[in-house]
C-alpha cells in the first residue's frame, strides 16, 4: 500500500476534561474522570425527538461527530459517501447493562425493546449518518491497544481502500477501562474528519501507522496534541 | 486488482459440526430449530431457536468459548503470517448475563473481545487483530475487509472467523422488539411472520494468488467483488425502498467487472421479518429488473445467527457455486408473488459462475459480496 496524505478538515472531543475542537484553537487533554453531562443543545437549539431515547454512548458519540463537521465547516457539505468508523473497548456496555435489568423482573416480561435497540454499539453511527444523510460504510472496532488509534486507522484505510471519500473516525469509551482486562484506554469521544489531501500533508498514513511531519504518532493523544499544536501555530 | 482466493472455510450449525452436515441438511430441506433449553422463554413470543444442542449442557457463562472451540475443531489451513478479523455483535454477552445477575459475586473483568484473544492463540497468530462489529452485516463487513487487505497487498492471508450465541440477552431483546415469529421463520413467504434466533460460528480463509501458488493450495473460489452502503434511513428498520441494499450491490458488481446478468443465484439476507424482505424483493427487482437470479436464504433452516450469518451463507454460497445447486428455502410454504418464480421451494440447479450473498443489519448497513466459481 502506498503513502496516503491525509487532510484533517477538523475534529471535536469530548473527555473529562471538557468539550473542545480542533480549529476553536482548545487545548485537548484526556484525563481520567467522569465525562460532563450532555446537553440536547449542543446538537441542536431545535428539539430532537430521537435525544431522550439515546444513552450516553450514543449521545457522545453523535455529539462529538457533529462537533467535528461543525468544526470542519461541513455540516451541510458532507459527501454522501462519507464514513463512520469508530472504535470502542467498552462500547455499548451501560445499556447493555440497563437493558438486562429490564429483562430480569418478570422473566423477560418487561423486557424494554427502546433500550434493546442500542445494545449495539453501530446504532450510535447509525445516528450520524441517518443525521447527515450518510451512505458510507459503518463499523465498530474493538480497540484492544491502550493507544485509542483503532478507529482512526481503520477510517484512513477506508479511504486508501477507495471505499469512501472521506471518513468521520474516531474513538468513543463512556467509562474507565478498569473493569476490562489488558487496556488503559481513557474515558471520552474523539472524532475527526478526514479526506483524502491532494497534496503533501502533515498527517500521512504509511499502510500500518499515522505519522505527523514524519514523526510516527504512538496514540489518539498525541495525535491531538499535535493537530491542536499546529492549529495554534497557525493562528499565530 | 489482486485476485481474493478462499482456500478453506468451516462452520458449526445447528445443523452440524461441519459445511457438509448443513449442506446436506439445506438440501434435505431440514429445519434445524428447537426448543430452547438454556433459559426459561415463557415470556417470549416463542421458545424455538437454532441452538446446538451440545452447548446447551455447557455451563452458563462458558457457550461463547465452548462454539468458538468447536469451529476449530478441524485442522484450519492458515501460516502465522495470517491477519485474523472476527464478527462478532455481542461475543460473550453471557458474562454481562451473570454479572447484572449477581455483582456482588466477584469484580466483574471483562475482555474487550474474548473471541479475538482466544482466536489468536489457539491458531498462533501474532499479527494484529481486528474485530468489527457492524451488527448482521458484521461478517460481511469482516470479508470485504479482508478481501480489500489481500487486494491491496496489505497481507498475503485473511482468516476471518465469525461466531454468536443464543442468550438470553439477544432471545428476550428480538421478542421484545416484535420481530420475532411467533410460530416459525420462513423467509420470503407471503405469511412470514418474523425471524427465529440461530447460533452459530464459522470461518473463511483469504489468500493472494501469489500465496496460493506459493503454498500449492487449491482455490475453493474467488471473492470477486464487493460492496458496503448505508441507508440513512433508521436504526432498526430498513429503507423500505432498499436503496442502501442497491447501492451495495451496485459497488459489488462494479468492482467485480461483471453485469447484473452474470449473477447466477442470490443467497439473500432473508430474515423472516415483513420489512426485512420486502426491502430485499424491492432492491433485487430495482438492480435484476425482469432478469431476477434464483434466490434463496438459509434461515428458515438454522435461524439467523446474527453476527457470523454473512460468513456462513458466503460459505453455502460457496458450496452451491462448486455443486451448481441452489438449496430449498426452508419452510417456504407460499412465496411473495414479486418473486414466486424465482425463489426457491426445492433442490434447483443453477447455471452459472457469480453468486450474490447480501446482508442487511441494525444500524442501517448493508453489504454486498459477489463469489466465483472456480
Amino acid at each position: 500500500m502506498s503513502s496516503l496524505n491525509v487532510a484533517v478538515a477538523g475534529g471535536a472531543w469530548i473527555t473529562a476534561s471538557g468539550i473542545g475542537c480542533i480549529n476553536g484553537g482548545d487545548e485537548f487533554s484526556m484525563p481520567e474522570g467522569d465525562l460532563p453531562k450532555l446537553k440536547r443543545e449542543l446538537l441542536s437549539s431545535k428539539p430532537e425527538e430521537r435525544w431522550g431515547r439515546l444513552d450516553y454512548y450514543s449521545k457522545a458519540g453523535l455529539v462529538a461527530a457533529s462537533l467535528a463537521l461543525k468544526d470542519a465547516g461541513l455540516v451541510s457539505r458532507i459527501s454522501k459517501s462519507t464514513a463512520v468508523i469508530v472504535s470502542t473497548v467498552s462500547g455499548s456496555v451501560d445499556v447493555d447493562h440497563a437493558y438486562f435489568r429490564s429483562v430480569l423482573p418478570q422473566d423477560g416480561l418487561l423486557a424494554s425493546p427502546n433500550l434493546f435497540a442500542y445494545t449495539l454499539p453501530n446504532c450510535m453511527l447509525g445516528e450520524i449518518s441517518i443525521r447527515y444523510g450518510l451512505t458510507g460504510p459503518t463499523m465498530v472496532v474493538s480497540q484492544t491497544t491502550p493507544d485509542m488509534l483503532s478507529g482512526i486507522l481503520a477510517g484512513v484505510k477506508l479511504i486508501s481502500y477507495g471505499l469512501c471519500e472521506g471518513v468521520i473516525a474516531g474513538y468513543c469509551n463512556t467509562e474507565e477501562c478498569t473493569n476490562y482486562i489488558d487496556t488503559s484506554c481513557k474515558p471520552g469521544a474523539v472524532f475527526l474528519v478526514l479526506q483524502k489531501a491532494k497534496e503533501k500533508s502533515h498527517l500521512t498514513f504509511n499502510g500500518s501507522n499515522l505519522t505527523f511531519n514524519s514523526r510516527e504518532l504512538p496514540g489518539l493523544i498525541d495525535l491531538m496534541r499535535e493537530l491542536t499544536q499546529n492549529i495554534k501555530m497557525e493562528l499565530q | 486488482m489482486n485476485t481474493v482466493h478462499i482456500t478453506d472455510c468451516g462452520c458449526v450449525t445447528c445443523l452440524g459440526d461441519s459445511l457438509e452436515s448443513l449442506w446436506q441438511s439445506l438440501l434435505a430441506n431440514e429445519c434445524g430449530f428447537k426448543p430452547v433449553r438454556r433459559f426459561k422463554t415463557d415470556s417470549y413470543v416463542n421458545n424455538l431457536a437454532g441452538c446446538i444442542s451440545e452447548l446447551d449442557d455447557i455451563p452458563h457463562g462458558k457457550r461463547f468459548g465452548a462454539i468458538l472451540e468447536k469451529a476449530c475443531q478441524k485442522d484450519i489451513q492458515i501460516t502465522p503470517d495470517a491477519v485474523l478479523l472476527t464478527a462478532t455483535t455481542k461475543d460473550n454477552i453471557e458474562l454481562h448475563e451473570r454479572y447484572i445477575r449477581d455483582s456482588s459475586k466477584e469484580p466483574a473483568k471483562f475482555p474487550v473481545c474474548s473471541m479475538t484473544d482466544y482466536l489468536a492463540k489457539h491458531l498462533g497468530i501474532e499479527n494484529p487483530a481486528l474485530n468489527i462489529n457492524a451488527a448482521c452485516a458484521s461478517a460481511g463487513s469482516a470479508i470485504l475487509w479482508g478481501a480489500e487487505m489481500i487486494n491491496n497487498d496489505e497481507t498475503d492471508m485473511v482468516i476471518v472467523f465469525g461466531a454468536d450465541i443464543v442468550s438470553e440477552f439477544v432471545f428476550s431483546g428480538f421478542s421484545a422488539l416484535k420481530v420475532m415469529s411467533p410460530d416459525t421463520g420462513r423467509p420470503f413467504d407471503v405469511n412470514r411472520n418474523g425471524l427465529i434466533l440461530g447460533e452459530a460460528a464459522g470461518y473463511i480463509v483469504l489468500m493472494s494468488e501469489a500465496k496460493v501458488l506459493k503454498e500449492k493450495r487449491t482455490s475453493m473460489g474467488k471473492i470477486k467483488g464487493w460492496g458496503v452502503s448505508s441507508d440513512a434511513h433508521h436504526i432498526t428498520a430498513p429503507d423500505r425502498k432498499g436503496r442502501g441494499l442497491q447501492r451495495a450491490i451496485h459497488s459489488a458488481l462494479t468492482k467485480a467487472a461483471i453485469g447484473d446478468s452474470d449473477i447466477a443465484a442470490i443467497n439473500a439476507h432473508g430474515t423472516g421479518t415483513v420489512h426485512n424482505d420486502a426491502m430485499e424483493i424491492t432492491a433485487f427487482s430495482k438492480v435484476f429488473g425482469n432478469a431476477m437470479p434464483p434466490i434463496f436464504s438459509i434461515k428458515g433452516a438454522i435461524g439467523h445467527s446474527l453476527g457470523p450469518c454473512g460468513l456462513i451463507e458466503a460459505i453455502v454460497g460457496l458450496r452451491c457455486l462448486q455443486e451448481q445447486i441452489i438449496p430449498p428455502v426452508t419452510n417456504l410454504q407460499c412465496p411473495e408473488p414479486e418473486i414466486e418464480g424465482c425463489v426457491t421451494m426445492q433442490k434447483t440447479s443453477m447455471k452459472g459462475n457469480y453468486l450474490l450473498t447480501t446482508n442487511s443489519g441494525f444500524g442501517n448497513i448493508n453489504t454486498a459480496l459477489i463469489l466465483e466459481k472456480v
